[in-house]
């Protein structure tokens, strides 16, 4: 079952990383106007490479962080069934 | 440096509170999150929206080329703008999924029918949002759309005329309706809608979190968790989820910039609102030009009121959710869901 949701999540971030690089708005001239109408983008190489930067950091940091609360969650209902969080005076 | 917060702010008591607050855990707790949901885009909107007004300019001659320098000439402008155009889009569709769960696990039953007038409040001061927003970058297809929007009123024998002219701030969709557009959408909307938000929410906390109907009679043996920290943190996860989901699809699919309304142009093809007006729009159009005498827009705009006038008086309504009446009230909120998919796509072909 493990390994079965690490190959979902290998999948996913696969799927992203596949679209991230692929899509037409990380290509340098859709900037500029074309037939009057503007469509906006990375204007440089640099903020090409910053924006494909930035989904995947992002997208790691939300796996590590949905992991670290999914524990953490874990660990408040156990300390709520036990009890901990009744208030004294009930 | 702790006590000294504590004894001006009393955080404590606040904690205490939030503690105390319970949320039931059942399989229907999913729909909690979509409150929270939208308040996290609603935040979303405060802040890109803050960014957006320090650039923007609400006059005819500088609206769509200021939209344009923020796409182009600042940095990360366009991304900003993307996000605040999708959290809007995202903000909206929360908003409709709350209220037809609401809707479907009639939540919204004795003591909560303030509760659910309040949100429905809330529901067309979003919808107004989007709507004044969609023409502030004054291109070619907004000017259009906002023209078809605001003529939409003049339908209604009466009182018609006189809310399209204030809409508009005239006869016609000019300057004047931009400058009025831009006030409206950055002051007196947000200020409403935080006014309304803080009835809806102090509601909530004074009623706790409905069950589901078929869960009242078991009231006692539904297992509940504080809302803090047990609760808070499931939303957290969810938040992050979403603001992933939001900044992908703001980066990857940012919202185009037509050319400067022209007031003399005639329309241009292909007119059509945001989605989320889509089913109205398809509805407008569904009917006939003429009948019994009177136009065929004046009768789809009195039956869309009367529709909007029952589902805010829903809860009223629905005096009797278990029995016949309330079971077929249950079936409309389903056809209306399919009603609205299928005018939607009809519109989109």
């Amino acid at each position: 079952m493990r390994s079965w949701k690490k190959r979902l999540v290998m999948a996913v971030v696969l799927v992203v990383l596949m679209s991230v690089s692929a899509h037409p708005v990380l290509k340098l001239d859709l900037s500029l106007r074309q037939e009057e109408k503007l469509i906006p983008g990375p204007q440089n190489i640099t903020q090409k490479t910053a924006v494909v930067v930035f989904l995947i950091w992002m997208w790691v940091s939300i796996v590590v962080l949905l992991y670290v609360l999914r524990l953490k969650v874990k660990e408040l209902d156990r300390l709520e069934r036990l009890g901990f969080f009744k208030d004294p005076d009930e | 440096m702790r006590a000294w917060f504590e004894e001006r702010l009393g955080l404590s008591e606040i904690f205490g509170f939030l503690t105390r607050k319970k949320v039931p855990v059942h399989e229907h707790t999913v729909w909690y999150y979509t409150g929270s949901a939208i308040l996290i885009f609603f935040l979303i909107q405060v802040l890109t929206g803050f960014m957006l007004v320090l650039y923007y300019n609400p006059t005819i001659e500088k609206a769509n080329a200021s939209v344009g320098r923020i796409m182009t000439e600042l940095p990360w402008g366009w991304v900003v703008r993307s996000v605040h155009s999708w959290s809007a889009s995202f903000m909206i569709a929360f908003v409709f999924i709350h209220m037809m769960s609401i809707w479907i696990t009639k939540a919204y039953r004795s003591p909560r029918e303030l509760t659910w007038m309040s949100g429905v409040f809330l529901l067309a001061a979003t919808l107004f949002f989007g709507f004044t927003g969609y023409l502030l970058p004054w291109d070619d297809l907004a000017f259009a759309a906002t023209k078809v929007g605001t003529d939409i009123p003049r339908a209604i024998p009466g009182v018609g005329l006189w809310i399209t002219k204030l809409l508009r701030g005239g006869e016609d969709v000019t300057g004047d309706t931009l400058t009025r557009f831009f006030g409206i959408h950055v002051s007196i909307l947000p200020l409403v809608f935080m006014l309304i938000l803080s009835l809806h929410v102090y509601l909530i906390q004074k009623q706790g979190m409905s069950l589901p109907l078929g869960r009242e009679k078991e009231k006692d043996s539904v297992r509940e968790i504080p809302f803090w920290p047990n609760f808070f943190f499931r939303e957290l996860m969810v938040w992050l989820v979403l603001l992933g989901v939001l900044l992908t699809v703001a980066v990857l699919f940012p919202p185009s910039l037509d050319k400067p309304a022209d007031l003399m142009a005639p329309a241009p093809e292909g007119i059509r609102p945001e989605w989320y007006f889509l089913f109205l729009f398809q509805t407008l159009k569904i009917f006939p030009a003429e009948i019994l005498f009177v136009t065929g827009e004046t009768v789809a705009v009195l039956l869309l009121l009367a529709a909007g006038l029952a589902f805010f008086f829903l809860p009223l309504i629905d005096r009797d959710p278990l029995g016949i009446r309330g079971k077929i009230i249950t079936g409309v909120a389903y056809v209306s869901i399919a009603y609205a998919l299928v005018m939607t796509i009809w519109s989109l072909l």
